[in-house]
């Protein structure tokens, strides 16, 4: 499953970052396979989704979501 | 005495600049990189027997540069040789949020700098439980490592000791960051290219893809993993957290702030508070600003000599200084507002709310703080967009910031709507006039944001938009930090725009006061014409035909065939000019032009009613012509200080010139056309 295709509240862990311009952008901000991440919230209008990871909680895109799967 | 160049680096939002501050104090100065834009601020202090010189750089999330900051920081610590070449690094962190602070850190020490690390809001990461055993990280890192608290001075004495000590050896464990069956090939990579460094080397593969047949993808997400372990590792010995001391309140608000619908209103809520005050709340400290003024005025005019140089003082000089300072309300009040947004982590929450929004315009989240500022001032929201990764959607926002209606243009309107439209009320509470400025923001906000969505589809985006952003834990604001904020923009607003309309009012005056042969002969000409008036008649009959004379009233009289379809005069056409400084310049320029012309002491408002068109003979600020200026103020880019910083921010004639074109063409075509209709 992708990211950008969860609800509100799931958790889950890291499957994959699939290749693309900004794949190690998102591994950066540490969204790395085996990670584990909670969906806190998704923007109406089909806008970012907001994540916490670890100890962090970022923001994204729903474009870039969908390049991370979940197992 | 010694010398050490020390460069404050570390990820955004740790507390760099507090630190800076506290560090340097006063002795700090402002300059420009070569070539680029950002800001670079230098300072200078004194510890035992060496003068230190510390470079802020700019805030930075990773050695792969995605804005312009955040290259021109890359760039600066890749590059370090010459003269002033970095020696030491202070490294900041975040004490509260150190993981990602680590990874930056790993990265930077492996391009081979000498690094004191500094754990700053200490103070909140103990209150949440937090514990580091530095010497743990000083032992893997290889560096000296500082707990302090920049906003509290924790620290800061330990922390600039430390900068004189030698780093602890490290055990040369070093490529973690590149898989072992790879090693072979850095190496001979490097040695092939007598490359000083690993990483340095490493970062030529993988950003310049000088080794065309390494999987530079690959290279660069192994490298994020393999040190995201080497950090989890690191972290797991050398931090504890007391789980009972730390709640999740940030959650807990999130929940409400980034409600779908709940956090909407709560925006419109919060954007409604910071209107209303620097509306409403910033005209009282305006009022005063306007009496003392106008008494300064008045004594300036009783105690020094009547003369040439009296006039210069009270009439040019004084009102252009009011002119800047009549808005220092304002600005204090919006970046008051702005500071607590910012340092409370609010912002973060705006941005990510709004970003699918703005991006239907071809801007982005980022897009809505520079937007917001625009309502005061559009100088420092250019410079606020420097935070926008993508190119096109920075751009885009520059170019329509100038339209929102800035602090600038209230004056103007408030004077053409009072004559446009008497001071009643509608139903009994709401005032006409209140509701005809409504009107004009709107305006502002509409074509804005159809200027934004025409620029999408003329600028061509060369990277693909992307958007990630780490959203800071809730924080009570800093007063310290709040009050810095605002001194320095109130004194960045002082200095530009200040000096331009202060000079723009001297020049005005000077222009206005001298002419040519026509202007000296003055008395003679009008004595003959008239010669059967008396002194007292006469006197008026001569300040007008001076000013029609002077150079100013020569400019605005060359320029009067161009205007007169928008239904103005050659004195408007002198206010137009003038006004090309800064907005606000047409109330000055009115009240210089009307007061050279009449020795009545009038409002600038009756004036205005009494004033004649030289052509048609019918009073000059009839409907027709208020509608046409209004809306010619609304589009046009008369702001030099606008233009040097869209110049300064994007470094290009091209889109400076297309800025003040499209803005000028629009005011010219709009007003004709309303003027044209309504006469």
């Amino acid at each position: 499953m992708k990211l950008s295709e969860c609800n509100t509240s799931f958790k889950g862990e890291i499957k994959e970052v699939l290749e693309s311009e900004f794949d190690s952008k998102l591994m950066e901000y540490g969204i790395i396979p085996g990670a584990e991440l909670v969906v806190l919230n998704k923007a109406p209008f089909n806008g970012p989704i907001y994540i916490s990871i670890g100890s962090q909680k970022i923001a994204i895109r729903k474009e870039e979501a969908s390049f991370i799967t979940l197992k | 005495m010694k010398k050490l160049h020390v460069a404050l680096i570390g990820n955004p939002n740790v507390g760099k600049t507090t630190l800076f501050n506290r560090l340097c104090g006063v002795n700090q100065k402002t300059g420009n990189y070569p070539g680029v834009t950002v800001d670079k601020k230098v300072g200078k202090f004194k510890h035992l027997d060496f003068q230190i010189e510390v470079t802020d750089l700019p805030g930075f999330d990773s050695i792969y540069p995605k804005s312009m900051d955040e290259e021109l920081v890359v760039n600066y610590l890749k590059n370090n040789s010459g003269k002033n070449h970095i020696e030491k690094v202070i490294f900041v962190a975040d004490g509260t949020n150190i993981k990602k602070n680590l990874y930056l850190l790993s990265q930077v020490k492996d391009l081979g700098y000498d690094i004191v690390l500094a754990i700053n809001l200490i103070d909140i990461a103990k209150r949440k439980g937090i514990q580091i055993d530095t010497r743990y990280l000083s032992k893997k890192f290889g560096i000296h490592v500082v707990e302090i608290s920049a906003r509290k001075g924790e620290g800061v004495d330990e922390l600039k000791s430390a900068l004189l000590l030698r780093s602890p050896e490290t055990k040369a464990d070093d490529l973690k960051y590149l898989r072992e069956e790879n090693h072979e090939i850095l190496q001979s990579f490097v040695q092939e290219n007598k490359a000083q460094n690993m990483y340095t080397a490493f970062l030529s593969i993988t950003q310049d893809n000088t080794l065309p047949e390494v999987n530079v993808k690959k290279w660069k997400s192994e490298e994020a993993i393999l040190r995201y372990q080497f950090v989890r590792k690191v972290l797991d010995k050398s931090i504890r957290i007391d789980k009972s001391l730390a709640t999740d309140t940030t959650s807990r608000i999130d929940s409400i702030l980034m409600h779908p619908v709940g956090g909407y209103i709560i925006f419109l809520g919060v954007l409604l508070v910071i209107f209303q005050s620097v509306f409403s709340l910033a005209s009282y400290p305006m009022g005063w600003i306007e009496i003392f003024f106008s008494w300064f005025h008045d004594s300036a005019q009783l105690i020094l000599a009547p003369g040439s140089f009296t006039s210069f003082i009270t009439e040019g000089l004084i009102p252009g200084i009011e002119g800047v300072v009549i808005f220092v309300p304002q600005i204090v009040i919006l970046f008051f507002f702005f500071a607590i947004l910012d340092e409370s982590g609010y912002m973060n929450r705006i941005i990510y709310l709004m970003d699918r929004l703005m991006q239907k315009v071809g801007m982005s989240g980022k897009s809505v703080v520079p937007l917001i500022s625009s309502f005061a001032c559009a100088v420092p929201a250019i410079m606020a967009t420097r935070t926008i990764e993508n190119k096109r959607e920075r751009l885009i926002t520059i170019l329509v910031a100038p339209l929102l209606t800035c602090s600038a243009r209230l004056p103007v309107y408030t004077i053409l709507i009072g004559l446009l439209v008497p001071n009643t009320m509608l139903f009994g509470f709401v005032s006409v006039q209140a509701l005809v400025l409504l009107a004009m923001y709107l305006l502002g906000i509409v074509t804005s944001i159809l200027a934004a969505f025409i620029f999408k589809y003329l600028i061509k985006n060369e990277y693909r938009s992307f958007f990630i952003t780490e959203m800071p834990r809730y924080l009570l604001p800093s007063i310290k930090n709040v009050f810095f904020t605002i001194w320095e923009n109130t004194k960045a607003f002082i200095w530009n725009a200040g000096k331009i309309i202060v000079a723009a009012s001297i020049i005005l005056y000077v222009l206005g006061t001298n002419g040519g042969e026509k202007y000296r002969n003055t008395e003679q000409f009008v004595q003959s014409k008239y010669p059967e008036l008396s002194q007292t008649e006469l006197a008026p009959k001569i300040s007008s035909y001076e000013l029609e004379h002077s150079y100013l009233g020569m400019m605005g009289k060359s320029i009067e065939p161009a205007i007169i379809p928008l239904g103005y005069d050659w004195k408007i056409g002198i206010a137009l000019i003038s006004s090309i400084a800064a907005r606000e310049v047409f109330v000055g320029t009115m009240s210089i032009i009307y007061s050279i012309d009449s020795e009545e002491d009038l409002s600038i408002m009756q004036k205005l009613e009494k004033e004649t068109n030289s052509n048609t003979g019918k009073p000059t600020f009839n409907f027709a012509t208020c509608i046409s200026l209004l809306l010619f103020y609304a589009f046009s880019l008369q702001c030099m200080s606008t233009i040097a910083v869209t110049y300064k921010e994007t470094k290009s004639i091209k889109w400076t010139g297309i800025q003040f074109l499209y803005m000028t063409i629009l005011a010219y075509v709009v007003s004709f056309v309303a003027y044209q209709i309504l006469v």
